[in-house]
């Protein structure tokens, strides 16, 4: 596909960008600071840090800010900014576990190890649209039904569903051994077949709706891979920034990321599957963002069981990406002057052959 | 000192900026810290974050954080810190804080030392009360649902 430029109009379009910026910056109502951004649209945040795959809530707010609330466009400019700056490193490898949850919800088992805490979330109310603003300070009441005699400033440990389904030998060991180094989408475009650490890095950077819509094909869509669905675990919380002191060589925590975990645990019921056991997928993603992890779990498992069978995994790799799509989408919007007219072009010399190799009529 | 290198490293992380300029720019003035040169000017970057999750053991890449990292030496000593965020003067403070205690003792130095263990301990206990509210918040939500019979 080949496009020719087109050029012109320079004044046209910083008036136009002018035109975005001053109505925006120009409104009369009070200035919209960041930390109301982080503080009171963290959920938006999060989604921008985790769709532009970078931890920086300051800057996803500032680009939130100056994309008007366009989610995708704040993460086209929260990537673009990336771009310009060197990695300076590497961190640790952090351990799933090593997280301190603020949230952990077990759909699958009434008793999991350790607690199920529903932390922030109004998953368990009615959606009434509140019409007034609501000026509260944080108050911490103990939920009826907690045990008394449970001590309040110590998280209990949580053994997780993979583990429980594990000690009772019900699960697949999918354990490996090696420690092959992760694929990075960052450096290298991730096609099929590709390692696995390459379609979470995918799928915990895509956007969130092309994920969800993905994983609702997946499971009710033309596809037909319709499959038990159960939730072992899902958690938010907190996960250190670990990095190696130069001079030490020790490890130094620097700070802190948030992350939604996910296990979907799969009834394995096919041909060449071991009815006897269950599998997981996994999801994990930056921030509070539960749909995004959950599809990315049900996902995993699914591309896993699959096995290249189907587009499944060229599906994930290749259109979940949100800037990719969306990119692609808005450049139709640019001039394709050039393009049409030789389609144009085209048409009307199809149609002079074909007038030309007409028979003409015989005339009596 | 009781705590370790890193140790004052991750609790100067947390610090904030506004109070770790502040109390470098007082052992500057009082020339405790001297002969202090940039080896590495503050730098805003990304570093890479890699998780092992739990179903494969397999590491993958989550994505990535914004830091700043200052390297400086303080007299023969290498000072270093990276702190998350845009944030070159607090990165450049904390470098400056790694390097002299990497080379000052308890003979020399034990007043100013005191004063960096007494803001180490205000910003651990800063943190963990901080910590023991929300967790207090969080287990407040705690729950066992019921099944229907």
């Amino acid at each position: 596909m080949g496009y020719a430029a087109a050029r012109g109009g320079l004044a046209a379009i910083e008036f136009a960008e002018n035109l975005v910026q001053e109505l925006r910056d120009g409104h009369p109502s009070s200035p919209l600071e960041t930390d109301q951004v982080t503080g009171r649209l963290r959920l938006l945040v999060d989604r921008v840090m985790g769709e532009a795959g970078l931890w920086a809530p300051e800057l996803a707010a500032q680009a939130l800010r100056q994309a008007e609330g366009d989610v995708i466009e704040a993460v086209h400019l929260l990537r673009a900014f990336k771009s310009t700056l060197p990695r300076i490193g590497i961190s640790e490898v952090v351990d799933a576990d090593d997280m301190i949850p603020e949230r952990r919800i077990v759909p699958a088992f009434r008793e999991p190890g350790g607690p199920q805490i529903l932390g922030r979330s109004t998953d368990y109310t009615a959606r009434m649209l509140s019409t007034t603003r609501r000026e509260t300070k944080p108050k911490v009441q103990p939920a009826s039904g907690t045990p008394a005699d449970e001590p309040l400033d110590v998280i209990p440990p949580m053994q997780r569903m993979s583990d429980v389904l594990r000690d009772m030998q019900l699960l697949v060991d999918r354990r490996r051994t090696d420690d092959s180094e992760p694929f990075d989408i960052t450096r290298m475009p991730a096609k099929p077949p590709a390692p696995r650490s390459a379609r979470l890095s995918t799928m915990a950077r895509a956007e969130t709706g092309a994920l969800v819509g993905q994983w609702y094909r997946n499971i009710l869509g033309p596809d037909g891979y319709l499959h038990e669905v159960t939730l072992g675990e899902v958690r938010h919380g907190a996960m250190p920034i670990t990095v190696t002191h130069p001079v030490t060589r020790n490890p130094v925590k620097i700070g802190e990321y948030r992350v939604t975990e996910v296990e979907a645990i799969e009834d394995l019921d096919g041909i060449d599957e071991d009815r006897a056991l269950f599998d997981i997928g996994y999801g994990l993603c930056f921030g509070q963002n539960e749909r995004k992890a959950i599809a990315m779990a049900n996902l995993d498992i699914a591309c896993h069981r699959d096995d290249q069978r189907s587009e499944l995994e060229q599906s994930i790799l290749m259109t979940t990406d949100g800037l990719d799509s969306s990119g692609f989408l808005e450049h139709l919007k640019l001039p394709h002057y050039v393009t049409f007219r030789s389609m144009i072009e085209r048409k009307i010399a199809v149609r002079q052959a074909r007038l030309q190799s007409a028979p003409t009529e015989s005339k009596p | 000192m009781k705590f370790t290198r890193e140790a004052i490293c991750e609790i100067l992380s947390h610090c904030a900026t506004q109070d770790l300029t502040s109390f470098v720019d007082t052992l500057l003035e009082v020339g405790v810290v001297k002969n202090v040169r940039a080896v590495r000017s503050p730098e805003v970057g990304t570093v890479q974050l890699q998780v092992r999750e739990p179903i494969c053991q397999e590491r993958f890449i989550l994505g990535d954080a914004l830091v700043t990292v200052a390297e400086v030496a303080v007299g023969s000593s290498l000072g270093w810190a990276m702190r998350t965020g845009n944030d070159p003067h607090g990165a450049v403070a904390a470098a400056i804080l790694d390097g002299w205690v990497a080379q000052s003792t308890p003979e020399t130095d034990a007043l100013h030392l005191t004063m960096l263990e007494d803001l180490l301990q205000a910003t651990v206990l800063h943190e963990s009360t901080e910590r023991s509210l929300k967790t207090t918040q969080v287990l407040s939500t705690a729950i066992q649902f019921e099944e229907l019979d």
